[in-house]
């Protein structure tokens, strides 16, 4: 017989010992533990040809400490970019034209460059109160360059015209500064700009731009009140009234006294004129 | 057809009289607090109306004391409204802090949307505007002088008599907004200068700190000025720990203190 | 004697106050007049200045008005108490003293009124209270209750009033004016004292009682919530309501304590009022006493306790500082003396539970001065840290005198021409009571051993 049944060939036994098994290798396999696949929060930003591991010991030592790599990552604010001591700065000295054969000290004579931003807007109407980014790309001859500090502003007219500071941000490897903004101007659009702070490599400039909106409702709804299911005004209602349904009701019966009073005045009268009748 | 003279004097009589509760049937109270007095729609502009908050830097509030001057919002507050010394509708205070610390502190209404002072008006005198302030209408008020006790910041006060130091008053015309001149009798309180805001100007306390230290701003369009510069309101809320006075009472008061120095022990000061 | 001449007795007894007080009720009656009129005169004088002529300022803005008002309240649920409660748990004793209990209330409520329209910064303005009155407001809740609980106990007043009045539009005939006599003959309603009409009566009785019960707890409770809806220290507690009414319950037994004395011995109706009714009453008294004092106590221990926010300063004012006086006072002599007068056997007559009675309503008054005053002298904001304390003057007195002597002279000028005692109640108790038990056997089957 080619298909027989386990256990009624070697009986119960065979099963527990198979079990056993599978159990013992499951312990085993515990001593083996895989790389901690948890991703970290990070590892989208490491560069993929930068030879770092994309693991939780990169950084940390004892979670949720940080071991020096960590330290300086989170010293670059989040950014993997000078840790990897790349050289991608932007060419920013003229070539010192010098002499031959000595080497002069270094003459910092750097122009600054003019550097060119613009703002990167979502497209279309925008709902008021909606979270969107806010994009200035900076760059200088056409190059994205990375760490310049932008400002982001909104012109407003409150009482005074004036720039109101949404925010700031450097710009990233791709010459991006984002910051998260909810416009909530009441027009049908509103005017931004974003400047990029002079250093001593470019000089500031600044841009503009609308973005325009979606104006529906009103987004700053005073609070309401508790809402009690059931309860409302015909409750006090419904008690007072009974209330006073019932001292009318003990006034009707009072004046049912004056009632039976004349009532009986009239039967006296009548019993009286009948006694009179009788007697003429 | 013909209508007898009688019956027509009679149809008459009750047209006219049904004409004259029809006024009387809008007033009708109903589950609101009752408005009596509409305030001026801001003309034209804005499609919402302002929701107005109040933004006080507890950084910058010293108290006028360095310009060795009384409190100038409080002076600016008596200019305006009248109001007599000690009885300003702001009042700046030098209060203790826990752990030893000390700091002025401006303390006006608080304009609240759970307002204790609105819930508990037996004839709505008091009352929200549209921009969410809390006004007060003089001509509806009664004196009972509940409202006084419901407000927990003290911030409600009385015209126990007739107010003659002003002469001038009597010229005014009433209105909620703009409460001269004074009723005896009635209850008064800060009005955010309705008046001036509704007409592009800072109410009189926020531009009269010579500190800059008090804020107006709008929820709506998220923004507020102290009168030199326009900064955007949730970012400078959330970036300076905004507290409000008094919030675990629960009437969302929509005047907010951003802390100063001598506060890390402890946000709330000496109550 | 029999019942012919008991009736008899109690009539004479009780008639004739009505037509010869005595010199001494005129005088204090005359008197009282006189204060309310020194009151009127101030009044007059506060509504042409405002009330910058009392003592209240921006921080203590309630004072001696809202106090009295509390305090008429609270008084007034004695007729609730004595004439419904009582009469509807079958306690016949209180019927001698329902009439007085009953107008102690109407009165009341008319003092309480009265308050509140002296505390008014306008008081021309009262109507809008009802064209524009809000359900929203704790005032609003007041105002309704307050009202119907006035007209109700007018109501219950007047009721069983008819067939005393019919009394004495029968039997007074010559010794009164035409006028009064007609007076008497049109709220008396022709009654015949025949079946049908005490059966409506009964009837009308009957539904009052049990509908003015709900009312007047309605009427301290809503009181307590002007109070109690409010975020001061003191004021903010959800005890609030049943304190009130509790206290409500012992003042207002104080007070128709201390009514009683009065009218037993100005009018002679030891006989009716006896030491039973004293001592009933006294024990009640004791019992509100404690449960007062449980309520009191449970408050006050909650805030002690948890020293929420800025507690711990108010109640060192109440028990330590500037209000312990009054506070300490209240308690040794509200509570503490009249518990021990009460329990102790040899003061508990008529004389000792007088005593208590005196002791309850003058320390009831200053008990509601404890609770209104210091809450509002105590600030909420640094604001007010440097503000004045409050001292009520004399303007504030004689116009708070027009409520308290116009009480006393509203219940001196209606027991001037009302019988004091429910003449009618009282005769249907002692003919209920004196009704001879039916002897027949009732048979439940043959007796054991018998056939």
């Amino acid at each position: 017989m080619l298909t027989y049944d386990i256990t009624k060939s070697y009986g119960r036994s065979y099963l527990l010992r198979i079990c056993l098994l599978i159990f013992l290798l499951g312990l085993v396999s515990l001593a083996f533990p895989p790389n901690a696949a948890a991703s970290g929060p990070f590892f989208q930003q490491i560069p993929p040809d930068s030879g770092l591991e994309m693991s939780c010991n990169l950084c940390h030592d004892a979670m949720p400490g940080l071991n020096q790599f960590g330290k300086d990552f989170k010293a670059a604010g989040n950014d993997f970019g000078p840790l990897l001591g790349g050289k991608e700065e932007p060419k920013d000295s003229e070539p010192v034209t010098g002499g031959t054969g000595t080497t002069p000290a270094p003459v910092e004579v750097q122009e600054k460059l003019d550097a060119k931003i613009e703002l990167i807007l979502p497209g279309g109407s925008v709902a008021r109160g909606e979270k969107i980014q806010l994009q200035a790309k900076v760059t200088v001859d056409g190059e994205p360059v990375r760490g310049k500090q932008v400002q982001f502003f909104e012109d407003a007219d409150f009482f005074l015209k004036g720039k109101v500071n949404l925010g700031e941000a450097a710009t990233n490897a791709d010459g991006i500064a984002a910051i998260n903004y909810w416009p909530r101007a009441t027009e049908d659009n509103v005017s931004l700009s974003a400047s990029v702070k002079g250093d001593n490599q470019i000089n500031a400039v600044g841009t503009t731009a609308a973005l325009s909106l979606l104006v529906a409702g009103p987004l700053a709804t005073p609070a309401e009140g508790l809402k009690i299911p059931f309860l409302g005004v015909w409750t006090i209602g419904l008690i007072v009234g009974g209330v006073w349904s019932a001292f009318f009701y003990a006034g009707y019966r009072v004046l049912e006294i004056r009632k039976f009073a004349r009532v009986r005045t009239q039967e006296a009268i009548h019993s009286e004129e009948e006694r009179k009748q009788a007697q003429a | 057809m013909s209508i007898s003279r009688r019956n027509l004097l009679k149809g008459l009589g009750l047209v006219g009289l049904s004409a004259t509760l029809f006024p009387a049937l809008n007033k009708l109270p109903g589950l609101d607090s009752g408005a009596s007095a509409t305030s001026e729609a801001n003309p034209g502009k804005a499609k919402f109306a302002k929701q107005w908050v109040r933004v006080i830097d507890l950084k910058k509030c010293d108290g006028c004391e360095g310009l060795g001057m009384e409190p100038q919002c409080k002076v600016a507050d008596r200019n305006v409204y009248h109001t007599r010394e000690g009885e300003e509708w702001i009042d700046v205070r030098k209060v203790k802090g826990e752990g030893g610390s000390s700091y002025w502190m401006p303390i006006p209404c608080m304009q609240c949307e759970n307002a204790a002072c609105v819930n508990v008006c037996p004839v709505g005198a008091t009352y929200h505007n549209e921009s969410g302030t809390v006004l007060v209408d003089n001509r509806r008020c009664i004196g009972c002088r509940m409202c006084m006790a419901a407000c927990p910041y003290d911030r409600r006060f009385f015209y126990w008599d007739d107010r003659k130091e002003y002469p001038q008053d009597v010229f005014s015309e009433y209105s909620p907004e703009f409460p001269l001149p004074p009723v005896k009798g009635t209850v008064n309180k800060c009005v955010l200068c309705e008046v001036f805001t509704q007409n592009g100007k800072l109410p009189a306390c926020i531009a009269g700190c010579p500190r800059g230290a008090m804020y107006f701003g709008d929820l709506e369009s998220d923004v507020a000025t102290n009168g030199l510069e326009v900064v955007a309101l949730k970012k400078m809320l959330a970036e300076n720990n905004a507290y409000r006075y008094k919030e675990n009472l629960g009437t969302k008061p929509r005047v907010y203190y951003l802390p100063g120095h001598g506060q890390d022990q402890g946000r709330e000061p000496r109550e | 004697m029999n019942s012919a001449d008991r009736i008899a007795e109690l009539e004479i007894k009780v008639l004739k106050p009505l037509v010869k007080p005595g010199f001494g009720y005129n005088l204090v009656l005359v008197i009282l007049a006189l204060i309310v009129a020194i009151g009127v005169f101030f009044w007059f004088g506060q509504l042409r200045q405002g009330l910058v002529v009392t003592g209240l300022q921006n921080q203590v803005f309630w004072g001696l008005y809202i106090t009295t008002f509390v305090y008429f309240i609270g008084i007034s649920l004695a007729g609730t108490l004595v004439s419904a409660v009582l009469r509807l748990t079958g306690q016949h004793w209180q019927t001698p003293i329902t009439r007085i209990a009953e107008i102690i209330t109407g009165a009341a409520l008319i003092g309480a009124a009265m308050m509140i329209l002296v505390d008014m910064g306008r008081p021309e303005r009262l109507l809008n209270v009802f064209i524009y009155g809000r359900i929203q407001s704790p005032l609003i809740w007041d105002v309704i209750a307050l009202n119907t609980y006035l007209f109700g106990s007018l109501l219950y007043l007047y009721i069983p009033m008819i067939p005393d009045l019919a009394m004495c539009r029968d039997r007074l005939g010559e010794s009164i004016s035409p006028i009064r006599h007609k007076i008497y003959s049109i709220l008396a309603l022709g009654w015949q004292n025949t079946q049908e009409q005490k059966e409506s009566l009964e009837k009308a009785i009957n539904v009052m009682s049990v509908v003015i019960i709900p009312a007047g707890i309605a009427v301290h409770s809503v009181t307590a919530w002007l109070f109690g809806m409010t975020l001061r220290y003191g004021w903010d507690n959800s005890i609030l309501a049943p304190y009130f009414v509790t206290s409500a319950f012992f003042s207002g037994i104080a007070m128709v304590i201390v009514a009683m004395s009065i009218y037993r011995k100005a009018f002679g109706l030891e006989k009716y009022i006896t030491q039973e009714v004293f001592v009933k009453l006294g024990w009640l008294l004791l019992t509100m006493a404690i449960v007062y004092s449980y309520f009191n106590f449970s408050e006050l221990l909650t805030e002690a306790y948890k020293l929420k926010g800025s507690e711990q300063a108010f109640l060192s004012q109440l028990f330590n500082g500037k209000f312990s006086g009054y506070f300490w006072l209240f308690f040794l002599a509200n509570i503490l003396i009249p518990i021990f007068l009460i329990s102790w056997s040899k003061t508990r007559n008529i004389t000792g539970i007088t005593i208590a009675g005196v002791l309850i309503i003058v320390g009831v008054w200053f008990k509601r001065y404890i609770f209104v005053i210091p809450t509002l002298s105590f600030p909420m904001t640094p604001t007010y840290y440097n503000a004045a304390a409050y001292s009520p003057n004399l303007a504030e007195w004689a116009i708070t005198l027009i409520g308290l002597a116009g009480f006393a002279l509203l219940i001196g000028l209606f027991f001037r021409v009302v019988p004091a005692i429910p003449v009618w109640e009282v005769v249907h108790d002692w003919e209920k009571s004196t009704t001879p038990v039916t002897d027949h056997s009732i048979r439940f089957g043959a007796a054991k051993g018998g056939k």
